[in-house]
């Protein structure tokens, strides 16, 4: 051993030597991953492309994440809408015309916090659920046993899952919408010196139509993100109870990643359009 | 015919099957017996495609299995039932509509009533009674699942039939019930069997001929009673397990 060595702290130069085999893993892992999106994006777009055999499972899925979410979502609008306007309130009163803060309120709730609070709830509920859901049925052989009858795993399961999600979370947001703007006004009404009336003129003086076709795109993006990486780690998981569970942990994670990702790209791109 | 020409198999530095190569002919059961994890599982999946090979094929009624197109792949697996090891039942369907995904891989080209029919004569034939079409696999016993597993499995009307480890996980007599239920198919319905089994004793009633599968490869295949006689010391292992026996192998 060298005078350097012994200087050096323990496990130094082993960490230091594992720096390329951790990036280079890491780098695998990504590529691995896109390659595997790539794929089942590929299959998905493939499978709607035959004749439809999933029109229960869509009926079913659609109406789970749709009628299903709409106590959860009613709640966190609600909740985003009172707290925007009298966070507003206690900022603007006494140095901006009292109506701003329904343009406040209506701007936030129509861009941002309608799809993006709906969105970050349903990866907990609809993105969660699907990622066990499949995570069990994969590890329980029910995947093998699809394919074993000649049915195609991407197409009665992923196709309606996804399909749902597109379709289901803009009405959503609109819900969110509505909820949200109607809480912002009470929680306005109840804790600051404005009426109803300069509340509404405030909403409508923002209100364009692109704001919530903004909203509705951001929704429909969003909603077949949470149900695709829901599909896609749930279909990878391996192991019996402990890898179901770390299937719904990582579904959460990168669904919340993905979301917010795609949250700021897709303010550039429509604001770019818009 | 079930042609198994060459099959190899690793999971990363695990060999699991290395050059497996033997013929199952038409008619009778098989029983395939090997220690566990040395890839009985993963070569009965091999049969219909559910895992490729790194090498070799496998060829169902003259079918490459792995040069099929999707189409053929499921011609094949019209032919050929699967009994998973844990039933593999969709929770999220009844019994009638698990039995129902078994009769065409098409999809069910029969008319409702026919359908129901067929699920009727099928829960017959398994010693059930047609009522349970309408129970989820929830509500069913260890065993009733198994035996839906197996209608699901030659609803279509299969010419084979792999069973995975069947009696696994089962008490003894409903494994006696199951194994008798496999004997009876395979006389009633005159289907080809391959069942993959750690139950000797059973296997022994139902089996006309014995694979073992050992270290990768087919270490002995023949009628039950050349395996019986054996004097291979890893098929005495399996014929009479003892401490002798084991030390010897």
């Amino acid at each position: 051993m060298t005078e350097n060595d012994r200087q050096r702290p323990a496990g130094t130069g082993n960490f230091i030597a594992r720096i390329p085999a951790a990036v280079g893993g890491s780098i695998i892992t990504v590529l691995r991953h896109s390659a595997g999106l790539t794929l089942l994006t590929f299959q998905v777009v493939l499978a709607i492309a035959r004749p439809p055999r999933y029109y229960r499972a869509l009926m079913t899925q659609m109406y789970d994440m749709g009628i299903g979410s709409i106590p959860v979502v009613v709640l966190v609008a609600a909740l985003a809408g009172a707290v925007t306007s009298q966070q507003s309130g206690y900022q603007f009163t006494g140095t901006v015309p009292i109506w701003v803060i329904g343009s406040v309120v209506a701007a936030s709730v129509l861009t941002e916090l309608g799809p993006l609070v709906t969105a970050l709830v349903l990866v907990g509920r609809i993105g969660a659920r699907i990622g066990a859901e499949l995570g069990t049925m994969v590890v329980t052989e029910q995947v093998d046993a699809l394919r074993a009858v000649g049915r195609d795993p991407v197409e009665q399961l992923v196709v309606p899952r996804v399909l749902a999600g597109t379709l289901m979370l803009p009405p959503l947001v609109v819900l969110a919408d509505f909820v949200g703007i109607a809480a912002g006004l009470f929680g306005a009404l109840l804790t600051l010196p404005i009426t109803s009336a300069e509340f509404i003129y405030g909403v409508r003086t923002y209100f364009h139509d692109f704001a919530l076709w903004f909203g509705l795109i951001k929704a429909a993006v969003f909603g077949a993100t949470i149900t695709f990486i829901g599909c896609y780690v749930g279909l990878r998981a391996t192991g019996g109870a402990e890898g179901v569970g770390r299937t719904t942990t990582s579904v959460v994670v990168s669904g919340t990643v993905a979301i917010m990702f795609w949250d700021a790209v897709l303010a550039r791109l429509l604001k770019a359009f818009g | 015919m079930i042609e198994i020409n060459g099959l190899s198999k690793s999971f990363g530095d695990n060999v699991v099957l290395d050059d497996v190569s033997f013929t199952v002919r038409e008619g009778g059961t098989l029983a395939l017996f090997g220690p566990s994890g040395t890839g009985k599982s993963v070569l009965l999946k091999h049969i219909i495609g559910l895992i490729e090979p790194d090498e070799g094929d496998v060829v169902v009624d003259g079918v490459s299995i792995t040069n099929a197109n999707r189409r053929q792949l499921n011609q094949v697996r019209q032919r050929v039932g699967y009994v998973f090891q844990g039933s593999a039942l969709f929770d999220s369907l009844s019994v009638g509509e698990n039995i129902q995904l078994g009769m065409d891989v098409d999809g069910c080209r029969l008319k409702k009533k026919e359908c129901e029919e067929r699920v009727a004569e099928c829960l017959k034939l398994v010693n059930l009674h047609e009522s349970v079409a309408g129970l989820y696999p929830i509500e069913l016993s260890g065993g009733m699942q198994k035996r839906v597993a197996i209608a699901r499995a030659f609803a279509g009307h299969q010419n084979y039939l792999l069973y995975d480890e069947p009696t696994t996980g089962l008490d003894p007599e409903n494994a006696f019930i199951i194994t008798n239920l496999i004997e009876h198919l395979s006389e009633e319905l005159g289907v080809t069997s391959i069942m993959v089994t750690h139950d000797l004793d059973n296997a022994f009633l139902v089996a006309d001929r014995i694979a073992l599968l050992y270290e990768g490869k087919i270490r002995f295949k023949g009628p039950v009673e050349e395996f019986r006689e054996s004097e291979d010391p890893i098929v005495r292992r399996f014929v009479s397990p003892s401490v002798e026996t084991i030390h010897a192998a």
